[in-house]
């Protein structure tokens, strides 16, 4: 299957702060999630693949073509929903839909029946009459999806697409993702911040932090990979639990909140439930270990977190 | 909330070309821009200070005719000395034709550029900001850089509709005088006389478009708000002036400073209403009975020779490199 998005070595910085350190990509087509904690580099890393910023070095390669020769012709290609508002003063919203199409090279009357079909995708009523100025945030998430969609791309970058939005409103534009892909097959890069975005449309999954990717994956496979540990909560003969895990040649340990935490190298609980039995032992509550996009997400806040820390 | 039922549709069709592209720009620029009336007024109010000029051509054709039904009117209206001079005139059209219509028109069209000067300066105030200020204080502009644009293209896409307005004002007047002046005169050797003097014309109307362009997007590249960029604009009118004469005072290419200065003086080295005036006195007879004697010394502006184009157009060339540069700085996404 040929690579979407393929980068080696894209550096990107601002004055001395490094935003994109030596980033290396592969991904296929399908949806995709570019997760990390605010400030991580991840819409700096959709601008430099947009040409937006002016990358330092490296090279970057969209749908096959090398960016740095074909670069506006690629663009043709591809959509994008800027993270903040972008629209035109004093333009309705079918107006502006159909300006963004043009500019992407569709004629003037193809440019205006896909901008009213757009707006049928995302759902907008009578109200693409009514100027973008005077919208709503889910409004103008919609409409800066129909514009990305307009011209019918291959790949469609959106970022924080959900942002600003109540419950209701990411529910629907999370529904609304979910369909482009499924429907027409076009590639999606979702940036987001929050996990559970990503964690019900995206078959592959970019962590970055600090301008560095901390893995690239297929959702599956992270979902799968957990460490072979377990939490146990005991409320009596903690010994005898750990005496039993010894035998068994775990090694374990009792946390500071009394529970006990026990690596006992397998892939599912079976055999430390079997344990339990063998030994009569009830425990209240056992725990596995998150699994590794739960972990690297933790990973990759906490890193953002301390950085956060050190720069206030 | 509107449900989401209908399905996504493939489109596939002949993309447009990167100029298709870069006019879609111009063409939304312009319709924007001319949703204001005082927009249209003031080009409106330029085509009829056009018209004034063209009657003013249409009388002078009308001397080369001897039964001309407008002189006799003249002589009616005004008796017999009127008829007279009238006669006078046309004698003059008919015998050295090469000196008064060329003579004429550079008239014309010197009084036109000064109509032009001052209707660019309010019409710009009016959609300066329409140019590039929204766009980089709505963000639109990171809209227009991830398209199939890049910014060279955007840049050329906004620098249609600021040329095609001042085109307006400055281009079709003078095209529109000369063709409707030369074709409501009798005689078709108007077209040729008139010829040099056109050229002359479309010359500081081109500087002038060229210069007013890059300096009106360079100012409004500069601002994030509408008041802004208008105040910018004036200033740079008004200060520039103060300046610009002070500046004169220290050195006499101080005055380029100021950009209505620069672009008057160039009017004034194409068009050399001197040497308009100094043939005139040497070749018509009786034309110091009319016009009084050449004057003893003409005004600074009369004294710019042919060398002295170069002068205003170095520092118009400055001015538009300037601005280049702030628009190279300004037109991006970061």
């Amino acid at each position: 299957m040929p690579k979407i998005i393929e980068t080696r070595g894209l550096q990107k910085s601002f004055g001395s702060f490094r935003a994109l350190v030596d980033v290396d990509l592969s991904l296929d087509a399908g949806p995709i999630g570019l997760l990390g904690p605010n400030g991580a580099g991840k819409s700096t890393l959709i601008k430099c693949l947009l040409e937006l910023q002016k990358k330092d070095g490296g090279k970057v390669t969209l749908l096959g073509k090398d960016l740095d020769v074909h670069g506006r012709e690629t663009r043709k290609r591809i959509g994008y929903a800027p993270e903040q508002d972008c629209h035109i003063p004093g333009m309705a919203g079918c107006e502006y839909v159909t300006y963004c199409a043009q500019l992407s090279g569709l004629p003037f009357k193809a440019a205006r029946q896909r901008a009213h079909e757009m707006l049928d995708f995302v759902g907008m009523g009578q109200e693409r009459y009514r100027k973008v100025d005077t919208y709503s945030t889910g409004m103008k998430q919609r409409v800066k999806i129909a514009q990305a969609l307009a011209h019918d791309p291959e790949l469609v970058f959106l970022d924080e697409p959900t942002n600003g939005l109540d419950p209701k409103g990411q529910a629907l534009i999370l529904d609304l993702i979910e369909r482009i892909w499924k429907e027409s097959g076009i590639s999606i890069v979702i940036s987001s911040h929050l996990l559970h975005d990503v964690d019900r449309i995206c078959e592959q999954i970019v962590i970055v932090s600090q301008g560095k990717v901390l893995v690239q994956d297929s959702l599956a496979k992270l979902k799968s990979q957990r460490r072979p540990e377990a939490e146990v909560v005991l409320a009596e003969r903690w010994d005898e639990a750990m005496a039993a895990f010894a035998e068994q040649g775990w090694a374990c340990d009792r946390m500071t909140n009394g529970n006990i935490k026990v690596v006992h190298g397998h892939a599912s609980l079976g055999p430390l439930l079997d344990v339990f039995n063998s030994k009569n032992l009830v425990p209240l509550e056992v725990h596995a270990s998150p699994n590794a996009l739960d972990e690297l997400f933790v990973q990759a806040l906490e890193v953002g977190k301390q950085t956060d820390g050190v720069s206030k | 909330m509107a449900s989401l039922n209908n399905g996504y549709t493939r489109w596939s069709g002949e993309s447009t070309g990167i100029w298709q592209r870069r006019w879609v720009i111009t063409q939304t620029g312009l319709s924007l821009c001319f949703k204001q009336k005082v927009l249209r007024a003031i080009i409106f109010l330029v085509f009829s200070t056009t018209l004034f000029q063209l009657a003013i051509i249409l009388f002078a054709g009308q001397l080369t005719s001897p039964d001309s039904r407008l002189i006799v009117f003249f002589g009616n209206a005004f008796g017999e000395d009127a008829l007279r001079a009238a006669n006078g005139m046309a004698s003059w059209v008919l015998l050295y034709p090469e000196v008064v219509v060329d003579g004429l028109f550079r008239v014309v069209f010197f009084q036109l550029a000064y109509t032009s000067t001052f209707a660019s300066f309010f019409a710009i105030a009016l959609f300066i900001a329409k140019l590039i200020t929204h766009d980089i204080a709505s963000q639109a502009i990171v809209i227009y850089n991830s398209k199939a644009l890049t910014r060279f293209d955007y840049f050329l896409g906004k620098l249609g509709i600021v040329a095609i307005i001042l085109s307006l004002i400055w281009i079709v007047p003078v095209l529109f005088l000369w063709v409707v002046g030369n074709l409501v005169s009798p005689d078709w050797s108007f077209f040729i006389h008139s010829f040099k003097a056109l050229l002359r014309a479309l010359l500081v109307a081109v500087v002038a478009i060229v210069s007013l362009s890059f300096l009106s997007m360079a100012l409004s590249a500069l601002a994030r708000k509408t008041s802004f960029a208008v105040s910018l604009w004036i200033m740079l009118w008004i200060f520039s002036g103060l300046i610009g004469g002070a500046a004169q005072l220290v050195h006499p290419f101080g005055g380029y400073v100021s950009v209505p200065y620069a672009l008057k003086s160039f009017a004034w080295a194409v068009y050399r209403l001197d040497e308009v005036w100094n043939n005139a006195a040497s070749m018509l007879p009786f034309f110091g009975m009319f016009f009084g004697n050449a004057p003893s010394e003409f005004p600074s502006e009369w004294q710019l020779g042919p060398t002295s184009v170069w002068q205003p157009l170095f520092f118009l060339g400055l001015f538009v490199g300037l601005s280049a540069f702030i628009l190279n700085r300004r037109i991006r996404s970061e």
